[in-house]
Formats: structure tokens, sequence, C-alpha cells
């Protein structure tokens, strides 16, 4: 049972901290990501439970056995870095029958093991073939294959998709899940790309500064934000700032400005500062007269056009930042630059944090 | 500013045509996004138009001047490049003077150019730094001042925000956009994301094998793509292969696999003929309640992806299909049995490919 254990992992390259005292449970045959900005600390958290960095302080427990102390090939993980490192003068064959766990076998074990590894990844047609023979993604699959091979109960990957291009990181980004998922094995996968996470990911550990902000569900943490921070950096979320009159269990009353609001629940007081947040997709246009609640008026000062969405970029007097607002492509045909539009966010979409030390622009910095 | 034109342009190196045959007309002050998977040729475009490649066949044009043979510092280029290049040992104020071009001005001209550029990517701020205190954003911003210095009138982006992390590449993608339609330049940007050339674009081209498949309007490329490569590789899309049934008026019926059936618009399709019916995932809609034109199925899984839930699905005809449903509570759970509705107006006909329909949306 390879549950995977972190306590105060900590780590400091030359003073200055990378993991700040990270504490996780993974759970056997979960598949987990690690997603944050450049910077933040993913790999190096990766590369710690891999053994290949050496923590400054606390433990990393693999299957109830302490292994902080351990070098990285008897912890019985495969890693599978962001360039696959593979070796350019070996076959696809040799490279995926490589591994020292996997030489240790009788032959014909490694024969068989690397013939089902690569039936696996849908390359054993190619395993004559050189790696530079081979395109990018089949590059990767080579890479996985030998990972795998290792005969491994955790897979750890780090930005396996980040090598790829754009349209077929997209074709590609739920293989590897199906794939482990599949074999039954615990994942656990470093991204920046937010969107590559919350559809892969089982739970989400968002990274910032050498610490776990916020880790769930893809839908809890996209739907419940901790902070400001991971409000925006999955997807894309609207802020203002205001004052709370009034907190019940049934929302926020409070006002920006002359301008009045009401918002989901929380834990602030009356006359505290606020920060105000909705999706940018939870911002909606409604009819001049409708009767509906946080309604307010903007002018759309850009049209971007996305595929499936159209992006709006709006200024209003009610919010004073400048607004964003994400509508499917057919509801946004007729909208053009310079059009004034009546918005609205329904109070159950309408989120309140308290202001971030250092401030609401420092807190929204994703680089 | 300049028109760009390139006219029976191939690049041939050694046994390899990395360009084949590309006729291209580029208007003055227009933004054209290349977009191609890796090794369609796309780079080699803007080489060939920069200077840094010699075509082996065909004419260069920038601004009616034929340019074969005209040196790259002498085409009046700025380029940006995915691999940002700045001169670490130089502080952000010089690299962004640093262009021979702006070299050869005098003090007080240098320091207007360098004050302007640096103001306009918003990093004038930050002129006493030097690239190795500076995140990877910033750095590409002071590369880009580097090339508007120059003054230059065409603007070629390489691949500009690929090093980039997803959520800064979004960010930027905008102040490109902006800084281009300000100064009214006309600029090439090559990419291989289809999302950042719809968003800065005024025309996407597509490239794929040395070739140019298709170009035009983001908007009119996302909705009524003319070849079935595009349809796949600029947004996603289901693709069902079938053989029309029969056809009635302006309606066909294609028969899919596994005796199934839809009806779809059908002009110009004739009876008996292989099409692959395509259709956009934000286009099917699962439902409970029966209604034409639709095909039935059952939920294989459920992902969550933020702004929509993705559903896949298989279908009668035992394709597997994807459908994302926007603003949705994930209503629909694993191995429930759905019917999948499709949404005529964007349904799309293809013939079958010659060579088969993998091969005709293989994205390497």
């Amino acid at each position: 049972m390879p549950d995977i254990v972190l306590r105060g992992l900590t780590k400091r390259f030359r003073g200055r901290v990378a993991i700040d005292h990270v504490d996780l449970e993974v759970k056997n045959g979960e598949y987990m990501v690690f997603l944050g900005p450049t910077g933040a600390g993913k790999t190096t958290l990766l590369r710690m439970i891999a053994g290949l960095t050496k923590p400054d302080e606390g433990d990393v427990i693999i299957g109830g056995k302490d292994v902080t102390k351990m070098p990285p090939e008897v912890r019985g993980l495969a890693y599978m870095s962001q360039t696959y490192s593979l070796f350019p003068q070996l076959r696809v064959w040799d490279n995926v029958s490589f591994s020292p766990s996997v030489k240790g076998l009788p032959p014909e074990d490694t024969e068989r093991l690397a013939r089902e590894m690569l039936l696996l990844v849908g390359l054993l047609d190619r395993r004559d073939a050189y790696p530079r023979e081979l395109s990018g993604g089949m590059q990767q699959r080579t890479a996985l294959a030998r990972a795998l091979a290792a005969g491994t109960n955790v897979l750890l990957l780090d930005e396996p998709l980040r090598a790829l291009d754009a349209r077929l990181r997209i074709a590609l980004r739920l293989s590897i899940k199906k794939l482990s998922k599949d074999l039954g094995i615990t994942a656990l996968h470093v991204t920046h790309d937010q969107e590559e996470a919350l559809l892969v990911a089982d739970r989400v550990a968002i990274l910032r500064h050498g610490r776990i902000e916020q880790i769930g569900l893809s839908r809890q943490v996209y739907n419940d934000p901790v902070n400001p921070f991971v409000a925006q950096f999955l997807g894309e979320a609207d802020f203002f700032l205001g004052e709370v009159d009034e907190v019940s269990s049934a929302g926020t009353k409070l006002h920006s400005g002359t301008r009045h609001w009401v918002a989901r629940t929380s834990r602030l007081h009356p006359g505290q500062d606020a920060c105000v947040a909705a999706k940018s997709e939870n911002v909606r246009i409604v009819r001049d007269g409708a009767d509906v609640q946080n309604k307010f008026e903007a002018v759309v000062t850009r049209k971007l056009f996305l595929g499936r969405f159209v992006g709006l970029e709006l200024t209003s007097k009610e919010t004073k930042l400048p607004l964003k607002v994400r509508l499917e492509a057919e509801r946004g045909k007729d909208i053009e630059e310079g059009s004034r539009l009546a918005l609205s966010i329904a109070p159950k979409d309408l989120m309140v944090f308290p202001i971030p030390p250092g401030g609401l622009a420092k807190e929204l910095e994703v680089e | 500013m300049p028109t760009v034109e390139l006219k029976k342009v191939t690049m041939k190196f050694g046994d390899v045509t990395a360009a084949e045959d590309v006729n291209l007309l580029i208007k003055d002050g227009e933004y054209v996004a290349i977009l191609g998977p890796s090794g369609c040729g796309k780079t080699t475009i803007a080489k060939i138009v920069s200077g840094i490649l010699e075509p082996t066949e065909g004419d260069v044009y920038i601004d009616g001047r034929r340019v074969n043979g005209i040196p790259s510092e002498e085409r009046r280029i700025g380029y940006v490049f995915q691999n940002i290049l700045l001169f670490p040992h130089l502080s952000v104020w010089d690299n962004s003077i640093y262009s021979p071009r702006v070299k050869g001005l005098d003090d007080k001209e240098q320091k207007a150019l360098g004050n302007e550029t640096l103001q306009m990517v918003e990093m004038l701020k930050e002129s006493a730094k030097f690239p190795s205190e500076l995140s990877g954003g910033a750095q590409q911003k002071v590369g880009l001042a580097r090339a508007l210095a120059t003054r230059a009138g065409l603007l070629i982006l390489d691949e500009p925000l690929s090093a980039l992390d997803a959520r800064v590449r979004v960010d930027l993608r905008y102040t490109l956009r902006n800084l281009v339609k300000n100064l009214g330049l006309t600029a090439i940007h090559v990419t291989h994301d289809q999302e950042e050339a719809m968003s800065v674009a005024d025309r996407i081209v597509i490239m794929r094998k040395g070739k140019i498949v298709e170009q035009g309007p983001p908007a009119q490329m996302y909705h009524d793509p003319q070849q079935i490569f595009t349809a796949n590789f600029l947004g996603e899309s289901n693709f069902l292969e079938g053989v029309v049934d029969r056809t009635i008026d302006s309606w066909a019926v294609v028969e899919l696999r596994n005796e199934q059936f839809i009806r779809v618009k059908g002009n110009g399709l004739r009876r008996g003929q292989a099409v692959v019916v395509s259709i956009r995932p934000e286009h099917l809609t699962l439902t409970k309640v029966a209604a034409a034109p639709m095909l039935i199925g059952k939920v294989q899984d459920v992902h969550f992806a933020g702004a929509y839930v993705r559903y896949d699905v298989t279908v009668r005809t035992g394709d597997a299909l994807i459908v994302d449903a926007i603003a949705d509570d994930a209503r629909f759970n694993t191995g429930e049995d759905v019917i999948v509705l499709f949404d005529l107006k964007h349904v799309r006909v293809y013939p079958r490919p010659y060579a088969g329909l993998q091969e005709a949306l293989k994205l390497e």
C-alpha cells in the first residue's frame, strides 16, 4: 500500500525557502496534481519524494516506511522528467528495458515486461527506433513505458506534457491518467497548466511560495477557493474591493462606494475591508429591465475570440477595477467593443475574502 | 507599414521539404498567426521572411520590393524569439536599446526610444535590473521592447510565448495584440497554440507538412472549417464515419456504424458517398429526452474542467465522443444512459479523406 505521507517537509536553497513545512497525504491509487506558477516549489517537492533532492527538515513516508534517508533506487518509485531523459544511443526497446530493477530480472522476464509496457503505450511496433526517429508524443510514451517498466506502484511525473505541442497536449492529457488508473498505481503529476490540472486530477494541490495554499477535488478548489490567489489562478476571475456591512448564514452584505452587493456567506465581520471575487463565466449578461440581484452596467473595451468562448474586457464605474467576462461563443456573437451591457452576478457566485496581506495586486501576481 | 508576399516559396533541406509552394499575402497592418504542429514549416516561413533562410525556390516581397538575397539587417524587421535571448550582463535598459539600428542613433534619440518602448511594455520601472532578476514574462517583454525599438514596421514573433507559464502566456497575448494594433504594425506570429492564435490574430494560416491547409479570420475558421484537419486542430471535434444513405431536399441521412442513422444538412452530398460527420464537443448536449438528431449512448467518465464539464460518452455507433457542458453541475454520472443531441447548425460533413480519417487528423 504505497500511500505517501509528507510531514513538515522543508527545503532551502542558499537560504531561500523552496518548500516550507509541507504536510500531505496521498491515498493509494490516487491521481494527485501539484499545480502552481514557476518557482512555487512543485518540482522540488516531487524530487524530494523521489529522493533526488534531500530535504532539510521533515519526513517522506511511503507505504508506511520512512524513506527520508533512503536513496531513490530503493524507494520503488518511477520518475519521469520533463525532458524524458531517454538514452539517445539506445533503441526504444533498450530504453524501456534499461531500468536497474528490470536489469536484475531474468532475460525472459525483462523481455515480457518490456513487451507489455510497449504494448500498453502503443509503441511495440517502434521497438527498434532510436529516440531521434520518434515524434515528441512517441518519445513521451517511451519515457512513460520506461518509467512503468520499473514495476512501480507510484509514478512521479514532472510536467509530463510540457515538451509537446499545445494541441497534442490537449489530446494526450487524459491518457496518462487513464493508464495509471488501469494499472491501479498512485500518480503525482506536476504542472503549471490549470486546465490540465483540473481535468486530470482526482485532487489538486495548489502551491505558492513553497506552501500548499489549498488541496481538494478539482471542483472544490475551483468553486470554493480559499484566497484570491487560488480564485484567479484557476480559470479567470474578477475582483473588486468593498467593506462588509452584515454577515449571516444566508450571505454577506457589503458595499463598494455607494453601491451595495450581496455575496456568499463568509467569516468576515461588519466594518472589515473585503476583496470580492467572481469567476469570469459567472458574470452574466442580463436584460436591461431584469429584476436580479447585483445588477450593474459596464462598457465593453475589448472582445477576444477564444474558440468556444468569447472573452470580453469591460470597465464599470461600480467595480472600478476592469472586468473580464467569458461567454459561450454563440451568446457573444453580437456584442461589440463599445457596447454597454447590463450584468449581474448571483450572490452564490460572489466570493468574499479578507484583504490579503501585501494587498490585492501583490496577491494576484503569478510570477 | 509593410505588406509581405510569398510567391511559390519552397524550402528544401537536403531531402526534406520544409515548405512547399507556399503563396501568402499579408496586408499592411495585418496580424497573421501561422499555426501548425511541430515540423509543419511555420518557423521556416518566418525565417524566410526575415532573411535568416534563403528559399530554395520562389520569391519574397516586403512592401512590394523583392528581398531575395537581401540580408536580414536590411529588411527592417523586428524579431522576437521563443528563447528570449537577452544579454545577461546588460541591464533591461541596455538590452532594450541594443539593436544595431538603435545603436547608430545619437544619445538623445536612443534615450527617447528606450523610454518609449520600455514604457509600452510597462517595464520602464525595471530599467536598472538585469535579466536574471526578472520573471520569464518580464524578460519576454524586454525582448519585445528591443524589437519595437528598431522602429521596424514588420514584427516577426516566433513562438514568443511558448517558454512561459500558461497563466503568464494568457496575460501577455493581450499585451502583444494591443501593441501591434496601437502601433499599426504588420505582424507574423508563429505558434503551435491554437487558442493563442485565435486570440491575437486577424487571420490564421494553418500549415501542415510544409503546406498551407486553410486560412481565414479566427471565428470563421473555428465555426466553419473547410478542411477536416482544421476542424480538429483548431479547437476539438468529434468525428463519425458513415455513408450517405439517402438525400431528401437539402437534407441527407447518413448511416453511421452499427446501423445508426443521423440526419444532417446535406447540400451537395450524394447517395453512397463516404463521409465524416464532425461536431465540436460544446455543440453536443446530453439529455434524457429523445429529439432529433441524436444518438443513444452511455457516460464513460466525467471530468471537471473549470468553466465546463467534459463527458466521455460512447454511443451506439461504437464511437467515443467528448461532450462539453458549460455551467453544468455534472448532472450525469459515469455509467448513466444518455441521449446525445446534435446542434444541427454546427454539424459539418466532410468527404471521407482518401488516406483515412486517422491520417487526415494526425497531430504529429
